[in-house]
């Protein structure tokens, strides 16, 4: 058995998950992970890719998930704290991967979490998230702020979760950001420090595991990146496209959200945008200007 | 006859703009200044044709007429999407 912290959740773990920090044996568990064979449901298509594979989904009545990812595992999701995986491939660091993305998220949608398909970065004492359109620039504009001081929360998925006045927090993933080979040069990361990654090509990943913390951290910002074609200014996100473009940025299956659980994620939405800043903002049109309007940032939410 | 908010709806204000989800059809709508207000005069319950006149022209300067007309063409509009229907 392996033990991890991730999400604010201890998880015991038949697999081995090389991304999620390690930790002690606990008696309290959060999340089981276990290898088994169960029966799936007819699946439907979604619009996820992971690899270039198509995740396929169901959902039962009673909220148990499921996720297809063919030649790669098929994963059920029961009650937020137990996640069984039949594996379809021999490969671990392919079954650590696709665990601790989508079919984990499946986990957290089921305890509640509001979820984005973003990047978040702690800067002073304030989680800035980063979402937007694959290639808007999520995890760029992510090392840019933690070259300029900031620290890592999460990579692709966040978790946010709302105190009982309504307040929203970001709950630290793990500690891996995954940055394309031309960020790495142009962001002049020390490649000594970087691990090569074997999904796609020309990716690194940056681990800081020894420094990797999990408190969860009060979110401030949203930025909603978008490529940089329609020179208009960065605006504070109109109330409508606070809930369409979080639908937009949800990164599990839609198929979730039908009535009441749209319902509620409408709600959260709005928790997030009474709670913090949410903008739309284009990225910066190169690295000079992106490390720019990072250290800018960063020494104004440090100075006091 | 009274008009209310259905249950098919929920609404949020965020920097003083109102907006609505049909969370059985998946259909987001906006409101205008004067369509906000009708909304939020009728979140606090069932509402007459005359009582949501009356809160319209309390802020706003327009002649009964045309306010009633206005009114009954946005609910006409609220009730095609299930976000409003007629009690009593």
């Amino acid at each position: 058995m392996h033990f991890y912290k991730a999400f604010g959740l201890s998880i015991h773990s038949e697999l081995e998950l090389t991304e999620l920090c390690q930790d002690h044996e606990t008696q309290t568990q959060d999340l089981r992970i276990v290898v088994s064979n169960f029966s799936i449901p007819p699946l439907s298509e979604t619009h996820i890719y992971r690899r270039k594979i198509r995740a396929l989904f169901a959902v039962d009545d009673a909220g148990v998930a499921y996720l297809n990812w063919e030649g790669v595992a098929n994963f059920k999701a029961s009650n937020g704290n137990l996640l069984e995986v039949d594996p379809l491939t021999d490969d671990p660091e392919l079954l650590s991967l696709f665990t601790v993305s989508e079919a984990i998220g499946l986990i957290l949608y089921q305890l509640n979490f509001f979820l984005l398909h973003a990047s978040a970065v702690k800067i002073g004492n304030g989680a800035w998230c980063f979402t937007g359109e694959p290639g808007a620039g999520k995890s760029t504009t992510a090392a840019a702020f933690i070259k300029a001081g900031g620290t890592l929360l999460s990579d692709d998925l966040t978790a946010i979760s709302f105190g009982a006045d309504g307040a929203a927090f970001v709950v630290p993933a793990y500690p891996q950001l995954k940055i394309w080979d031309n960020t790495v040069s142009g962001l002049n990361y020390n490649r000594a420090n970087l691990t090569p990654v074997t999904e796609g090509v020309n990716k690194f990943a940056y681990q800081p595991k020894e420094d990797f913390r999990h408190e969860k951290i009060r979110l401030k910002q949203v930025l909603f990146l978008h490529k940089n074609v329609s020179g208009e200014p960065d605006a504070p996100l109109p109330p409508m496209s606070v809930a369409t473009e979080s639908l937009a940025n949800f990164p599990l299956p839609l198929g979730l959200l039908e009535g009441q659980a749209l319902k509620e994620h409408f709600e959260d939405s709005f928790k997030c945008a009474k709670s913090a800043e949410m903008w739309t903002k284009e990225r910066p049109e190169d690295f000079g200007k992106l490390e720019e309007w990072a250290r800018e940032v960063f020494e104004k939410e440090t100075q006091d | 006859m009274k008009y209310q908010l259905t249950s098919d709806q929920i609404s949020s204000k965020v920097a003083g703009e109102t907006v609505i989800l049909n969370h059985t059809k998946g259909a987001y709508y906006g409101m205008d200044e004067v369509g906000a207000l009708v909304w939020d005069t009728l979140e606090k319950g069932p509402q007459t044709i005359e009582d949501l006149c009356e809160a319209v022209s309390g802020e706003y300067e327009v002649d009964l007429e045309t306010c009633k007309g206005d009114i009954d063409g946005l609910l006409q509009d609220l009730i095609s999407e299930k976000l409003v229907e007629v009690i009593g």
